[in-house]
């Protein structure tokens, strides 16, 4: 039976963490279909990402080497792992899903005549049929759905799966699959890259977060809540209400039309809750609420909450945080 | 970005695009416009490959997740002392 394949991505500095998520999920798949898990690496040239796959859980890794992947074109990386899927007898991808995995994997799906699933937040098996569970409406629903055609290509969206864990001695033979590319596949190219200027951590990857909303009723008090953030190793956010005001820039937004994070520690403060907010950060592992106003749909997400006024909470919290990190 | 024509972008909420909100009188002149109904066969479809029946993958469930809030208000007499138990409670939580 054909393996369950899933695109891993990494750098020097090792397996990214939602590759790790995408190859926990696709254990449990891969035990309870009994199949084995080809782990996909699309490089320039050998980079060790491949080595280093086999303690993660990878059967097999299908190294996939090609000048062409420099940069990695979309067009490119799509036109590989049609090839890989079909030389392989694929029924099963999963990928990340990230902005190149979200732009893949329809376009895959498409031309094998199979079927997607983007941003999974859950998957079962029962027999040999496969429901991916994925948010609907902005949050509001969560709908599951049986895919009808094979290959399945799938996105897990990030911070939803245990990652896999590292077992040590465990290896996983490297096989190069040759494919065809040219560089005609190309249609977009970059012409310039600007790195978004961030200072200290990046909202996406901080495992704290301090966000602001309406509440804080103009830009000043950001600049605590900013404090706050920096003194937790952490990120800046805010909602939309925010944003919208100008008093925070649109990078910091955290929400359905903004940025999803799932850090372990997220600190809303002035925030009502809008689902649409709510869409971007409920899977953080510790939520907590600051609102003047018990009723606040924040608070039915919110793990621990104070209701009160954040000028007078924020301060002395701040301090206490500041004696118990020791900064 | 550069691409050769034709080309689709999607574009994001963002500081750089300014919404084009519609005034009074376009809305009034819209009511005003012709608007074609297009079916499937107009558009020279298969049947058989377009609407939900041809779904690749089908929805079997739509459910709204029950919210149930487990929140635990902290306690104290002042905002202040609040504020102080937040962080030993995060602490003791292992959060901090």
């Amino acid at each position: 039976m054909a393996d369950i394949l899933v695109l891993v991505e990494g750098s020097e500095a090792g397996i990214s963490r939602n590759s790790l998520e995408v190859l926990g999920a696709a254990r449990r798949l891969a035990d309870c279909l009994q199949r084995k898990i080809g782990a996909v690496v699309l490089e320039e040239a050998p980079s060790g990402l491949s080595e280093a796959l086999g303690a993660y859980g990878a059967d097999t890794v299908l190294a996939v080497r090609h000048p062409l992947l420099a940069g990695r074109p979309p067009e490119v990386c799509l036109a590989a792992l049609q090839q890989v899927l079909m030389q392989k007898k694929s029924e099963v991808l999963l990928l990340a899903d990230d902005d190149s995995g979200r732009e893949v994997a329809p376009r895959l799906a498409h031309s094998l005549d199979g079927a997607v699933v983007t941003e999974v937040v859950g998957l079962e098996v029962e027999g040999t049929n496969l429901t991916f569970r994925r948010q609907l409406y902005g949050g509001r629903c969560l709908g599951s759905f049986v895919p009808q055609r094979r290959p399945v290509i799938a996105t897990v969206r990030r911070r939803n799966m245990e990652p896999a864990a590292a077992q040590a001695g465990r290896t996983a033979p490297v096989q190069e699959v040759s494919v065809s590319l040219d560089p005609s596949l190309i249609r977009t190219t970059v012409v310039e890259r600007v790195a978004e200027e961030v200072r200290g951590v990046k909202l996406e990857n901080a495992r704290g977060i301090v966000s602001g909303g309406r509440g804080l009723k103009g830009p000043v008090p950001f600049q605590s809540l900013d404090a706050l953030a920096q003194l937790l190793n952490g990120a800046m956010g805010a909602s939309r209400a925010a944003t919208d005001a100008g008093w925070v820039p649109v990078s910091r937004q955290v929400g359905q039309t903004g940025k999803t994070v799932s850090p372990d520690l997220y600190i809303a403060v002035g925030i009502s809750g809008a689902i649409q907010h709510v869409a971007g950060m409920s899977a953080a592992k510790t939520i907590v609420a600051i609102n003047t106003d018990a009723d606040a749909p924040i608070f039915k997400v919110a793990h621990l909450g104070i209701v009160g006024d954040f000028k007078t909470v924020l301060p002395s919290f701040t301090r206490k945080c500041r004696e118990l990190v020791g900064g | 970005m550069e691409a050769s024509l034709p080309l689709v972008a999607t574009i994001v909420s963002d500081d750089s695009n300014v919404p084009r909100y519609s005034k009074l009188k376009d809305i009034m002149a819209a009511t005003e416009k012709p608007v074609p109904i297009w079916k499937a066969i107009d558009l020279g479809l298969d049947p058989t490959r377009v609407g939900a029946g041809a779904a690749r993958a089908q929805l079997r469930e739509l459910v709204i997740p029950k919210q149930e809030s487990k929140c635990e208000f902290i306690p104290g007499d002042s905002p202040e002392e609040q504020g102080e138990q937040l962080a030993i409670r995060l602490r003791q939580l292992k959060v901090l």
